[in-house]
């Protein structure tokens, strides 16, 4: 009788042993949740916080950018207009007395050429200015050759855009820049030795599309990276595809890596 | 007589559950397998309260509920933790060689199929466990997986003794009213999941 007495105690204890171990490791795994859910939180908050910063860093990078666009135009531009001005006042002044100041409207004029002077040189510190006179094609011809020249051993550009496509300055420029940070960082960190560049339009999307042989991304990679790293360069092209409603693509193959900007246009 | 009534009342209460799934106004009546599981539980308490009312032995109605049990609860575990079909297939097959044994070696039909049943727990209880470990809460399902997990983890101690229960009146006195508090909570347990059940 005892014996079942303790046998039954033996088993309830091991019983409610069982099932309170069962309930505290809910318990447990219950906690490790929410401290997951509070790392993970706290992650994401600092993410937002590095993406803020990186917004702030572009910000004020623009900020600056007009700050001396504003001195410039302010102190050559505005400086010579102003005597340019005062130099009319001169003649209307001089020719209401009958008195005609030959001088003075030789001299208005060469102030005025230098004020369109002194805007073409910020144009073209703006917009480069070969991208201006020979278009998109030129441009980038130009400035990846010279970024690769003594770099790459082969570098390799196909255009095929139609003869009356117009394309507007801001798909230009941003093309441009995109482009050549791309090309900057694969010099950089991908040592590539052949560089292929394709640029077409197909179905009204401009296809920008550069191969490689270097270290190749996949679209991962450069997500990953353009999130967490701090470079500017890569928050540019990001921002510089937003305001034309471009989209990136990375993927490679076995030996070759691809990168390919794709934007629609509006006509 | 004070046990009798507990045991009719505790069988009685897997009617509570099945009645939810139709008085819940926020949810439809779904025929999915956790419907099917709440029905089962139903009629295997019914079959039990004819069986012990009339033979006065329930054992035989386990012989063949325990296996069954074990199938659905490893249907209920693969909706979230996705049981490879090798292993579900060995799992089975285990089963049904200890329910095999139980009715004809090891036991009879009248006898306590001890095995099985100290076979299904466990493995329902490690199913549990790695429930836990993989769905980390996530899913609706919860609510009455983890009851399962800690019902069966609670039980195998008591299957590991079912036979010297079933023996000894004492025993059986002490221990069954946990046990019938356990099946109690369980099944408010599941009244909860479901009403708790959002309509998809």
């Amino acid at each position: 009788m005892v014996d079942e007495n303790k046998l039954a105690i033996i088993i309830i204890l091991g019983m409610l042993y069982s099932f309170s171990m069962g309930v505290g490791m809910i318990l447990l795994a219950r906690k490790n949740k929410r401290i997951q859910e509070l790392s993970d939180q706290l992650i994401n908050e600092e993410k937002a916080k590095n993406e803020i910063e990186k917004l702030e860093i572009a910000l004020a990078t623009q900020e600056t950018e007009r700050s001396q666009i504003a001195r410039m135009l302010h102190d050559d531009v505005g400086a010579i207009l102003s005597l340019a001005q005062k130099n009319i006042f001169f003649i209307k002044k001089q020719a209401k007395n009958g008195i005609f100041e030959h001088q003075s409207i030789d001299l208005t004029g060469e102030f005025i050429q230098e004020s369109i002077n002194q805007l073409r040189r910020i144009n073209k510190g703006l917009i480069p200015h070969y991208l201006l006179k020979f278009g998109l094609v030129k441009a980038l011809e130009k400035m990846v050759k010279q970024k690769t020249d003594t770099l790459v051993d082969s570098f390799i550009f196909n255009a095929n855009l139609p003869d009356k496509l117009i394309l507007s300055d801001q798909i230009m420029t941003q093309y441009f820049y995109i482009t050549s940070e791309l090309i900057t960082n694969l010099i950089k960190h991908s040592y590539p030795s052949n560089i292929e560049m394709n640029l077409n339009l197909e179905a009204g999307v401009l296809i920008l599309k550069i191969q490689h042989n270097g270290i190749a991304l996949a679209q991962r990679d450069f997500n990953n990276l353009s999130k967490d790293s701090d470079s500017l360069g890569l928050v540019n092209i990001r921002y510089r595809l937003e305001a034309i409603n471009g989209k990136i693509t990375f993927y490679r193959s076995k030996t070759l890596g691809f990168i390919e900007i794709h934007t629609k246009l509006n006509n | 007589m004070f046990s009798y009534w507990i045991y009719n009342i505790v069988l009685c209460s897997s009617a509570i559950p099945f009645i939810t799934f139709f008085v819940n106004k926020r949810k439809k009546v779904k025929l999915d397998i956790f419907f099917f599981f709440i029905l089962f539980r139903l009629i295997t308490d019914i079959s039990c309260l004819i069986m012990e009312n009339i033979v006065g032995n329930s054992n035989p109605v386990f012989h063949f509920t325990i296996p069954i049990n074990l199938l659905l609860i490893m249907f209920l575990f693969n909706q979230d933790i996705k049981l490879s079909k090798k292993l579900s297939l060995l799992l089975i097959l285990i089963g049904i060689i200890l329910f095999c044994l139980d009715l004809f070696v090891t036991a009879s039909i009248n006898e306590v199929n001890q095995s099985s049943v100290l076979y299904s727990y466990t493995i329902i209880s490690i199913l549990g466990w790695v429930y836990l470990y993989k769905s980390q809460f996530k899913n609706e399902s919860k609510h009455f997986l983890i009851p399962i997990s800690i019902y069966y983890t609670t039980l195998i101690f008591h299957a590991l003794f079912e036979i010297e229960i079933e023996n000894s009146e004492t025993i059986y006195e002490f221990v069954f009213l946990l046990f019938a508090g356990l099946t109690l909570l369980l099944n408010l347990s599941f009244t909860r999941a479901i009403w708790l059940t959002k309509i998809n």
